[in-house]
């Protein structure tokens, strides 16, 4: 049986965390500073939010952590998705994009 | 203020976070911390405004770690023995309490306070002692066998102070009323706590 976070909707932090990583691995810093970019401003983590997230996701299984060669000297970490976690990153953008398309023909609808 | 002394302010209350939470990432918010304070200061825009933000959240996120440690080993102890969730429990009675202290300010306001009376100060006041008592319960969650008497001991001398400050603005039903809405569900915690711990905790 699938847990609740894996039925539930994504929330916003999750679902750009997430989508910051489906490029590639990245570590803490790049992750807000795209997230920040990628929602045009609007979502700024701070640290403790983005940790936060990050060690939930760890836990569920949707990220994992990793040493690369390039970061090893200050001891950071880079995160990546899993399968897990792509897949349910394809699910979430597929229920955006089926919203999406109910809302744009009620809209049309009501014009 | 020197962002060193920025950065080891922020280090310290790092410390209020659960011990777990703190070995996997303590060292990486820091780092994350320095880069972002950095890149604002090379940017020359608020730096000590990013600062601002982020140690005025920290305490707040840390208590939020705690409350989720201690429901996940809660949820692994009820999967076995059936166990009340006394912490869940508090956290809901708290936040709905809450709700009903800001309803009764909003009456307060409007139709017990003598006209002319500063609602501002009461509000700063019980703001006051919510911060107060969260301080109280990182300390317990951080030291969980005193962590009970040191939240129970703090709701009821604030509750104290709270009743002699606003018996001489406010009448003595509503006083009373506010007073028991505001400590009710800190001493509810602190027992819950207390409930948590085994018997022999306190002898140790």
């Amino acid at each position: 049986m699938k847990d609740a976070m894996e039925t539930s909707p994504l929330t916003e932090a999750t679902f750009f965390i997430l989508l910051s990583l489906a490029p590639g691995a990245r570590h803490g810093y790049a992750i807000i500073k795209d997230v920040e970019s990628l929602s045009e401003g609007r979502v700024v983590f701070s640290t403790g939010t983005l940790y936060g997230a990050i060690k939930r996701l760890l836990e569920a299984g949707y990220i994992a952590r990793t040493d690369t060669q390039e970061h090893y000297e200050r001891g950071r970490k880079d995160y990546l998705l899993t399968d897990l976690g792509r897949r349910i990153l394809a699910e979430e953008i597929q229920r955006l994009r089926t919203l999406a398309s109910v809302g744009a023909l009620r809209l049309q609808g009501a014009e | 203020m020197s962002m060193n002394t920025v950065i080891t302010f922020y280090r310290l209350l790092l410390c209020l976070y659960p011990a777990s939470f703190r070995e996997s990432f303590a060292n990486e918010m820091q780092d994350t911390f320095a880069d972002l304070l950095r890149e604002r200061q090379a940017q020359g825009r608020g730096s000590m405004l990013l600062a601002a933000r982020e140690t005025a959240i920290l305490p707040l996120l840390a208590l939020h770690e705690h409350i989720d440690e201690r429901l996940t080993s809660m949820n692994q102890t009820t999967t076995t023995n059936n166990a009340v969730p006394h912490v869940l429990r508090a956290v809901g009675i708290i936040t709905t309490l809450f709700l009903l202290v800001c309803s009764l300010i909003v009456w307060l306001q409007f139709l017990a306070l003598p006209s002319g009376a500063d609602v501002s100060k009461l509000v700063l006041m019980i703001a006051v002692f919510h911060a107060v008592m969260l301080v109280s319960l990182l300390i317990a969650f951080r030291f969980p066998a005193y962590g009970s008497v040191v939240v129970i001991a703090s709701a009821a001398t604030l509750a104290v102070i709270q009743f002699a400050l606003l018996s001489g603005i406010a009448v003595g039903v509503a006083s009373a009323l506010l007073v028991g809405l505001w400590a009710a569900p800190y001493i509810g915690l602190g027992i819950a706590i207390r409930l948590q711990q085994p018997r022999h905790a306190f002898a140790a």
